[in-house]
């Protein structure tokens, strides 16, 4: 498959891991405002991270140049999954249950190993460097 | 024709120590941010604000962020464009104002071995704060924590600046999510923002008490912002991601900080976290805040070295890390010897830092705007490039600068005042000596092609 249209497609799917988080946060909101907005937050910077790409690779041609954004935006994705997965199954979320705090972390577990094979297509297949 | 192809050097140590790094190499803003946040992100900072917290209200503690963050802003403002300019060290950058013989001295005694010094006290930190939070694990003893985690930090560090931005990546997100983990903390515990700004300080301190701290705290680090930001593609790379980082990320830091410890009274962040429910959390901002902190303070010593030591720079950073950690190990935990001395001494050898930025901002930005030198031509090295062997006018301005900022001044802001009488020093005698035809430098030195 031609690199750029993987990364078109690759990227929408990590785009639903912060979707599922955002109504996640939309759920605990009700139960503590505050551990809400920390999901809130990851799902946020998740997607709008995610989401600039397109913009930033539709004019692109040169298959490097299009690797290398492709590394900045999965690392934005990638550090803030292992951040979820490090915080969300912490006791401060636990707020009725622990029913949330598992789904958001198998959400963070996900979008770790898409980002993380995203980045790998991205320094194999297209020569990109790991830190850009 | 772009600059790496007519690069004329051999980096002979690696990752470009002693010699200006090639236009392939460069890496983007996004990386310059994170690197220098990388710096920032650590226990200290947050520390620094929860000092905050116990001195101001909440609206007083912000402002204060804000104040210091500014003047770090305008300093590293000034320094990294140097860096952009040279793609060189801040060590390299010191030849031509303190000569080649003063930039060894002067790079080793200001930057080197604080640096090291401080690898050494916060990876004895970075044992304190795993210790406090698994009290009873053997592994998370004061000295075996200082060292696992000391042998950590050094992995990076040995890499390069690949190793610090790559590590940088993944930290950097993680800890700053981790500080607004805090800010929700205080907010709920302290009642929403109007409980909290009514919070009364428990050890209050005028404002510029608040500011001087927040500058000293690290004005080091906006003096030598060109270590990283000689990396950068554009030159104004590194002034933006410095300047974002410091007006952004440090003010929120420090504010995070200081409204956690109003509410908690806590000034130990990462076990008020703990305590609060953050678990695994905060051991993890244990860990990677410090060693993406700690990874700069080894690479920045590793890099003044490498100046009179021209052996490949991991040996060096593999050589001063192990002293860095037998001093957090030994002194610090085994001996039972408390820092406080050591870190004293290190005070004292980071008071000459900031007269010797302002002895670097004058030369590059005044003297050689008085002598006619377009901006992009500054600090231009090349091999065969003669440099003087003692720049007598810098090593006066930067001497008699530290001494009146640092001990006669008695009022403003110490490390500020260092700063501005090292450059009106030295532009004072740099013009004189050129209008009287005097010559500033002693001896010659012409650097070779590996930039020794």
């Amino acid at each position: 498959m031609e690199f750029k249209r993987y990364v078109k497609i690759s990227s929408g799917i990590v785009m639903i891991f912060p979707i599922v988080l955002l109504i996640l946060a939309g759920i605990a909101w009700s139960g503590n405002v505050y551990t809400g907005i920390i999901y809130l937050a990851v799902a946020v910077i998740q997607l709008v991270g995610m989401a600039l790409i397109y913009p930033r690779i539709g004019e692109a041609e040169d298959i490097k140049e299009i690797g290398n954004k492709c590394v900045q935006h999965n690392w934005v994705v990638l550090s803030l999954g292992v951040t979820g997965c490090a915080m969300f199954l912490a006791p401060f979320f636990a707020v009725d249950s622990m029913a949330i705090p598992y789904a958001a972390f198998t959400v963070c577990i996900l979008s770790i190993v898409l980002s993380g094979f995203n980045l790998y297509k991205a320094v194999t297949e297209a020569k990109a460097r790991l830190v850009v | 024709m772009n600059k790496a192809e007519v690069w004329p050097w051999e980096d002979k140590f690696g990752d470009y120590a002693l010699v200006p790094v090639p236009k392939k190499e460069t890496r983007s803003l996004l990386t310059m941010f994170y690197t220098y946040t990388g710096v920032l992100a650590c226990i200290a900072v947050i520390w620094g604000g929860a000092t905050l917290g116990t001195q101001f209200y909440l609206k007083d503690a912000v402002l204060v962020a804000v104040v210091g963050s500014a003047i770090l802003s305008l300093i590293g403002g000034l320094t990294a464009p140097i860096g952009g300019i040279s793609r060189c060290s801040t060590y390299v950058n010191l030849r031509p104002a303190f000569g080649n013989i003063g930039s060894q001295v002067w790079g080793t005694v200001v930057s080197g071995i604080p640096a090291l010094g401080w690898f050494a006290v916060q990876t004895w930190l970075f044992g304190v704060i795993v210790h406090t939070l698994f009290p009873t694990a053997p592994w998370a003893t004061v000295f075996a924590a200082s060292i696992w985690g000391g042998a950590l930090m050094l992995i990076t560090a040995y890499i390069g600046f690949r190793g610090l931005a790559f590590f940088s990546y993944l930290a950097v997100p993680f800890f700053m999510l981790l500080a607004g983990f805090g800010v929700m903390i205080g907010i709920q515990q302290g009642g929403g923002f109007a409980g909290l700004a009514a919070i009364k300080p428990i050890s209050p301190v005028p404002f510029g008490v608040g500011v001087t701290e927040v500058v000293g705290m690290y004005a080091v680090g906006a003096i030598i912002t060109a270590d990283i930001c000689r990396y950068a593609t554009k030159i104004w790379h590194g002034a933006a991601a410095w300047i974002i980082q410091l007006m952004i990320l440090q003010v929120y830091m420090l504010s995070g900080a200081a409204m956690l410890t109003l509410v908690t009274g806590e000034a130990n962040v990462a076990g008020a976290l703990l305590a609060a429910g953050a678990g695994f959390g905060a051991f993890l901002m244990a860990i990677l805040g410090q060693w993406s902190t700690n990874d700069n303070n080894i690479y920045s010593t590793s890099l003044a070295i490498n100046l009179w030591i021209p052996v490949k720079r991991h040996y060096i950073v593999l050589g001063a890390g192990a002293i860095g950690v037998a001093i957090a190990a030994l002194i610090a935990s085994v001996w039972g010897t408390a820092m406080a001395p050591f870190q004293t001494f290190l005070t004292l050898l980071g008071k000459f830092l900031p007269a010797a930025g302002g002895v670097l901002i004058a030369d590059f930005w005044l003297y050689r705007w008085y002598k006619g030198e377009r901006l992009r031509e500054r600090y231009q090295f090349q091999p065969g490039m003669k440099f003087a062997k003692v720049n007598w006018v810098g090593w006066v301005a930067a001497i008699v600068g530290t001494i009146l900022g640092g001990w006669v001044i008695t009022w403003g802001i110490a490390c500020l005042n260092c700063l501005w009488i090292g450059v009106v020093l030295y532009i004072i005698i740099a013009i004189a000596c050129d209008k009287a035809g005097v010559g500033m430098g002693v001896g010659e030195h012409i650097i070779d092609k590996r930039g020794v």
